[in-house]
């Protein structure tokens, strides 16, 4: 259970981001970025990916509209909130922080704790 | 707080349906076709495109299922989906749920009419404030006849003043007690029951009055201005609901009283029976300086810290205190106080013992309903071991299978309940409205603290909890060996053996079904023993010779209010009235007597013998005193032993003579002629001694089940009386005495009260209703118990020779003859009856101690009666085992081998 909440929570912040990157977005496109930049993330089992916008969309980060995908589709866009852009922020900084504090850890050699 | 929140978006999520989930799904298929049609653009052929855009997005059904469970209660969805399962099971089989439901229903609606008498009489907190803090203090004297055997008893006004002055455990202490009186404002007169109270009675309950207030210390002393409170009941019906009535006069026995509050309505007074109540101090001045005229019970409230040890710790010392003051015995014989709750003596203690009689036995008769349908859905189980196995192979969690036939359990005991409230409740609305009020013949020695009828029994939330929770028991008590059971199965053997139940895994089932039923016997026998020991008791008490002729009697009380029937008025209007009476030709006789048989409440007094040496103080037997008019015996019909009745002429200033009962006769002379003694009484002005000139057979004057103790009759031509019972002895049904009765005492006296009117028999009735009520309900949950076991032990044999159908057809294709396949089923019958009777006499012998103190001239453990209802037992048993042994009999070997 723990080690997929982590996994959600780093989905619904790559979620979030590429949203605020590149405006609305289906889930397909989503995913398409998603895979572009994590590489191996979402390389398989693409499908976790709805019940996080689902989830996210609960959480009123995120709102979707019905519109036309590129190739002429009906699709559900998804687009960032106004919460969805404070969100973003803070945990895009408490993302930052421990990965600043993990990176110490891992730095760390044993002279410099003498 | 979170956990709320959560809980409460889920449950939401849960009622609002799959919305959230077909989009969802929606969203995969959609995202799916994206990922074909760009893999089938990149020029792969389409069915290996669809396989990997498939890999890559996973299975979505597990997808969605994880988005259901994260999201929603997945146990309320799994029941709501148990619940429509175990329906359509249910209606899969209607004969099953139809018997099952029917059972159910039965002894759940005996247990829910039963909990709700007991629960309005016994258990709902009484209607006073804080009622836990509320006690009844008893003086305690020794018992003459038993040393160190103390009799509680009233007080006397002075002994209850040296209490009252000198505790310090309660808040505020009253005497009360019942009285009559005549109304005769307001409309016709009337005999009003009442209480004397002292004036700080109402505060101390906690009543308050809705209209005027309630009295006040002014009216607690000597010379209390005539004041009364009228109940709401009377105020409505006598005064009209007036808003102005107090202030206004009520005229009791001649003397006006100011009307000064209402009581609330439902309140009549801690005896239940009140219309009106008056100041203590309203009454005789004379009876509150004599310490020996005991007369009022005391109620008072516990003080907040104190405990009921403390305040009856408190009681026995001030009540020796109060004693003391005003005798000269030595200490060790004297008397005490104690202190009990109200709560505790709410009720005649036989009551309480039928009470928790009645409660046992359905619960008896519930238990062998669930043993019932216990094995039924055993068999059921059996008959569902594929399903269940399926099931179980699939990968459901045999708790999960568990919980799915539980729910079908609930289900069944739910739709029993919803019945049985119908049952319960349509035969305690019958019973009530046969019986409006049963205070009167509920009240028992303390007097009934409440009016029992219809009123009380109302539905509350109180009883649709007890409904709820009897339901869930039920079902626990009958589904859940049966769930285990099937859970527990052997999937493999269940799965591959072709027909369900096969001797392998029935085996086991078989033994628990005997066990249960076994059991289920073995209760019936119980309740039959119980039961028959009650008809037994009414039967004896129908034979117990009352020493009168009840039938064609009609009874009413007569009572001359002292104001206008001075002591030498009294006489010549009862003559009047008699004669008057005798003279209408429906009416054969009439005749005065000062009490009226089986009602209890005659006087007592000591018996003299003038002619003996002064025997020593406190030696002189006791003997139960009557006065009568000259026709009382051939009135009653009471059988002349030796001897003559009185007559016309034995008056004022004749020789004085008395009539003596048998019992009387042999105690006081025996072995002699008694006719020509002389006996004196201690009441009546017949000290001195009068001569006994008859002997009449003994009469029944208590309790009908009490033995008649010596008995003298006083002429009451030599004494007079203000009041007593006119008897009647009709020509005619004796109720269409009551408006000729009605219209002649209205033409002597129209201010005079015509009340406690009755025929004998009703009297009878009333005296004989608790050991015929519990008698025929107890044979009434016993009837049920034995239809029920019988019931049981037919679907057991049936559903076993059943089963047996194959290896019965082997064993007679090997040989084996009709008679002995028919001895095989009724041999297993014999053993089940067998044991059950066995255990069920074991169980008898515990019950019926229970019931000692209600039977009558029956031992609990009657030889009679536990034979021939084991017997019974055995025989309907073997009765019922009959069908299934002969089913067996006729089995062709041919076709059962040809089946497989």
């Amino acid at each position: 259970m723990a080690k997929r909440d982590v996994q959600q929570g780093t989905l619904a912040l790559m979620v979030l981001r590429t949203l605020d990157i590149l405006g609305p977005l289906h889930g397909y496109g989503i995913a398409r970025r998603i895979e572009q930049i994590s590489g191996d993330l979402l390389a398989v089992n693409q499908g976790t990916l709805y019940p996080v916008l689902l989830k996210l969309e609960q959480e009123e980060a995120i709102a979707s509209d019905w519109g036309t995908s590129e190739n002429n589709r009906r699709a559900r866009f998804y687009r960032l909130t106004a919460a969805g852009r404070r969100r973003l922020r803070l945990e895009t900084r408490e993302w930052a922080q421990t990965t600043a504090l993990m990176d110490r850890f891992i730095a760390i050699k044993a002279e410099d704790l003498a | 707080m979170k956990a709320v929140r959560r809980f409460v978006r889920r449950l939401r999520a849960s009622l609002s349906g799959r919305q959230d989930e077909d989009r969802l799904r929606e969203e995969l298929a959609e995202h799916l076709d994206l990922l074909t049609e760009e893999y089938a653009q990149a020029g792969i052929p389409l069915d290996e495109a669809r396989r990997r855009a498939r890999l890559k997005l996973g299975a979505s059904d597990a997808t969605t299922e994880a988005w259901r469970d994260q999201q929603r209660l997945r146990w309320l969805e799994d029941l709501w989906s148990d619940l429509r399962y175990g329906l359509r099971m249910l209606r899969r089989s209607p004969g099953f749920s139809t018997s099952a439901v029917l059972t159910l229903a039965l002894g759940i609606g005996a247990n829910l009419a039963i909990f709700a008498l007991v629960y309005a009489v016994l258990i709902r907190p009484l209607p006073f404030r804080d009622p836990g803090e509320l006690m009844l203090v008893h003086l305690l004297v020794p018992d003459r006849d038993a040393p160190g055997v103390f009799e509680k008893m009233v007080w006397s006004y002075p002994k209850y003043q040296v209490l009252r002055d000198r505790q310090q455990v309660f808040t505020g202490t009253a005497l009360f007690a019942r009285r009559e009186w005549s109304l005769t404002n307001a409309g016709g007169p009337e005999r009003l029951q009442g209480e004397i109270v002292g004036a700080s009675y109402f505060t101390l309950l906690g009543v308050e009055t809705p209209l005027g207030r309630t009295f006040d210390a002014a009216e607690d002393r000597p010379g209390a201005p005539p004041v009364a409170i009228i109940s709401h009941q009377l105020w409505q019906r006598r005064f009209g609901g007036d808003a102005g009535v107090t202030g206004k006069a009520i005229t009791l026995d001649g003397t006006p009283f100011t009307i000064v509050g209402v009581a609330p309505p439902g309140f009549h007074g801690l005896f239940g029976l009140a219309d009106v109540w008056r100041p203590l101090m309203t009454t005789d001045p004379s009876d509150l300086v004599e310490p020996f005229s005991h007369s009022y019970l005391l109620v008072a409230r516990r003080r907040a810290g104190v405990t009921v040890a403390q305040a009856d710790a408190a009681a026995r010392v001030l009540g020796a205190q109060a004693e003391a003051a005003f005798s000269s015995v030595p200490a060790r014989e004297q008397g005490s106080a104690t202190a009990v709750t109200l709560d505790a003596e709410r009720i005649d203690p036989l009551l309480r013992r039928a009470a928790y009689v009645l409660v046992g036995a359905v619960g008896l008769v519930l238990l062998i309903a669930c043993v019932n349908l216990a094995t039924l859905t055993l068999t059921r189980g059996l008959a569902r071991q594929r399903e269940v196995a399926i099931r179980l192979a699939i990968g459901a969690s045999r708790w999960r299978v568990v919980r799915q036939l539980l729910t079908e359990s609930l289900l069944l005991s739910f739709a029993g309940t919803a019945a049985g409230a119908l049952v319960a409740f349509g035969s305690i609305h019958a019973v009530s409205s046969a019986m409006p009020d049963l205070s009167h013949v509920l009240r028992g020695e303390q007097g009934g603290l409440m009016r029992v009828g219809a009123s009380m029994l109302g539905v509350d939330a109180t009883l649709a909890l007890a409904a709820i929770a009897l339901a869930i028991v039920t079902a626990a008590l009958f589904g859940l060996l049966p769930a285990y059971h099937a859970a527990r199965g052997d999937l493999t053997t269940a799965v591959k053996s072709g027909t369900a139940g096969s001797s392998s895994t029935g085996f086991r089932g078989m033994t628990l079904r005997n066990g249960l039923v076994v059991g289920e016997v073995a209760l019936a026998l119980v309740m039959l023993v119980s039961a028959g020991l009650m008809v037994k008791s009414l039967m004896r008490l129908s034979q117990t010779d009352l020493g009168f002729r009840p039938d064609r009697l009609l009874t009413f009380r007569l009572q001359l209010p002292d104001q206008t029937y001075p002591p030498e008025r009294r006489l010549p209007f009862t003559e009047q009235l008699l004669a008057r009476l005798k003279a209408r030709h429906e009416i054969e006789s009439a005749a005065f007597g000062h009490c009226a048989p089986v009602s209890g409440g005659c006087n007592g007094t000591l018996a003299l013998f003038p002619d003996r040496p002064p025997a020593a103080r406190g030696s002189d037997p006791l003997v139960g005193v009557t006065w009568v008019s000259p026709d009382y015996f051939t009135t009653l019909g009471i059988r002349l032993v030796r001897g003559r009745w009185f007559t016309d002429r034995d008056r004022e200033g004749q020789p004085k003579v008395v009539v003596i009962n048998e019992t009387a006769a042999r105690r006081f002379w025996p072995n002699e002629d008694p006719i020509g003694k002389r006996l004196g009484l201690g009441q009546g002005g017949f000290r001195d001694g009068a001569e006994v000139i008859g002997v009449a057979a003994d009469v029944r004057y208590d309790a009908v089940e009490t033995p008649p103790g010596p008995d003298a009759y006083i002429p009451l031509l030599q004494s007079s009386r203000p009041g007593g019972y006119i008897f009647l002895r009709s020509r005619v049904p004796p109720s269409a005495l009551v408006p000729i009765v009605g219209h002649e005492i209205a033409s002597v006296d129209r201010d005079l009260p015509l009340s406690d009117v009755k025929t004998m028999d009703e009297r009878y009735g009333e005296a004989t209703w608790r050991t015929w009520t519990i008698g025929s309900l107890l044979s009434l949950f016993a009837a049920l118990a034995l239809v029920l076991a019988v019931v049981g032990i037919f679907a057991v044999l049936a559903q076993s020779v059943a089963q047996r159908t194959r290896e019965i057809g082997v064993r007679m294709a090997l040989g084996a003859a009709p008679r002995d396949i028919r001895r095989l089923v009724l041999g297993r019958a014999i053993s089940i009856a067998g044991m059950g009777v066995a255990i069920g006499l074991g169980g008898a012998w515990f019950a019926s101690r229970l019931l000692t103190t209600l039977l009558y001239e029956v031992e609990p453990n009657d030889p009679f009666v536990l034979s021939a209802l084991a017997l019974l037992l055995f025989a309907v048993t073997l009765v019922a085992s009959y069908v299934p042994a002969r089913r067996a009999a006729r089995i062709n070997p041919l076709e059962t081998i040809r089946a497989d």
